[in-house]
C-alpha cells in the first residue's frame, strides 16, 4: 500500500484590466494509484510587479505574455494612485 | 399509471396520466413543472439560474479552498517568516469572497504601511456595475499583536492588498498603520467581490 500526496496547477484566469494572474493548485492523496477522499484547492493572485522566480515555468511564461512592459507601466500607474486616495 | 411520450411540433412531452411532466424542446433543453431531487452530487458547469432566467440570477460558481497570507511593508516589503499555523481559507459564492486569515510569522527589514498579500482572486475594480463599493470592501479583524496601535478594520485595497487602518470616531476616518518589525500575530475574517 503506498499513500502519494500530489499537487499540480489545474487552472490559471487572466483577469480585469491589469492582467491579473489567478492560479489555483489542486492537492489530493492517492493510494495504490487511486484517489483517496476529496480534492481540495490553494489559490493566489499574480500581480503585474510581483516576483515570479519561484512559479513553474508554465506559470512563469504565461506572466511573461500578459504582464507586457505596457501592462506593467499602466499597473504602476494605477498603483501610484492608489497610494494618493489612501490617507496616510 | 400511464406513461407516454408525445412528439410536439419542436420537440416533445412526457405524460404521466395525461399530465405533462417533462418537455424537451427543439434544442434538447429539458424542462418540468415539477419538483427535481437529486440525493447524489449535481453538476451544472454553466450555472444555475435561481429566483428568475436573467443575469443576475445565475449562480455560476462556488468554490472552497486555502491561501496564504503574506505580512509586508508599503515601502520596503521586507523578509516574511511565517509559522506553522499561518494561513487561510476562502469560501467563494458567484462573485462574493468570503476569507478567514490566521497570520502568524515574523517581520524583519520592512518599512511602510503594514500591508497584506496573497489574497485567492484578485479584487473587483472599483466602478461600474460592480459599484463603487468594492472600492470600501472592508474585513473584520480580531486583532493584530505585532504593530504598535489599535487598528480595525482592514481595507481591501483595488491593487489586492490589504492594509489596516484605525477607526477613531464618527468625526474622523482614522489613518494607515505603519508596520513593526517583530512577531506579527493577525486573526481577520470577511469578504469583498470579484468581477
Amino acid at each position: 500500500m503506498a499513500l502519494l500526496k500530489k499537487t499540480k496547477l489545474d487552472k490559471t484566469e487572466i483577469v480585469g484590466e491589469f492582467k491579473y494572474v489567478q492560479c489555483r493548485h489542486v492537492t489530493w492523496i492517492e493510494e495504490d494509484g487511486v484517489l483517496v477522499g476529496g480534492k481540495t484547492y490553494h489559490r493566489h493572485v499574480i500581480l503585474p510587479n510581483d516576483d515570479v522566480s519561484n512559479e513553474s515555468a508554465e506559470t512563469q511564461a504565461i506572466v511573461a505574455t500578459v504582464h507586457t512592459p505596457e501592462v506593467k507601466e499602466k499597473y504602476a500607474t494605477f498603483l501610484a494612485e492608489q497610494e494618493s486616495a489612501i490617507s496616510e | 399509471m400511464t406513461i407516454s411520450i408525445k412528439p410536439t411540433a419542436s420537440g416533445s412531452t412526457i405524460e404521466q396520466d395525461g399530465s405533462t411532466i417533462l418537455t424537451v424542446d427543439g434544442s434538447g433543453n429539458i424542462s418540468t413543472p415539477n419538483t427535481f431531487t437529486s440525493t447524489g452530487a449535481m453538476t451544472g458547469t454553466g450555472g444555475i439560474y435561481l429566483g428568475g432566467t436573467a443575469a443576475a440570477n445565475l449562480l455560476d460558481d462556488y468554490e472552497e479552498g486555502t491561501w496564504t497570507p503574506v505580512i509586508y511593508g508599503q515601502t520596503t516589503a521586507g523578509t516574511w517568516t511565517p509559522s506553522g499555523s499561518n494561513g487561510g481559507f476562502y469560501i467563494k459564492v458567484g462573485r462574493l469572497v468570503y476569507l478567514y486569515g490566521n497570520c502568524v510569522g515574523t517581520i524583519a527589514g520592512a518599512a511602510g504601511r503594514a500591508q497584506i498579500n496573497g489574497l485567492p482572486f484578485a479584487r473587483a475594480g472599483g466602478g461600474g456595475a460592480n459599484g463603487n463599493n468594492a472600492t470600501y470592501s472592508s474585513i473584520c479583524q480580531g486583532y493584530w499583536a505585532g504593530i504598535t496601535v489599535n487598528a480595525s478594520p482592514f481595507l481591501v485595497n483595488p491593487a489586492n492588498f490589504l492594509y489596516a487602518h484605525t477607526r477613531t470616531n464618527t468625526t474622523s476616518s482614522g489613518g494607515t498603520v505603519s508596520i513593526t518589525n517583530g512577531a506579527q500575530n493577525v486573526h481577520f475574517a470577511g469578504s469583498y467581490f470579484t468581477d
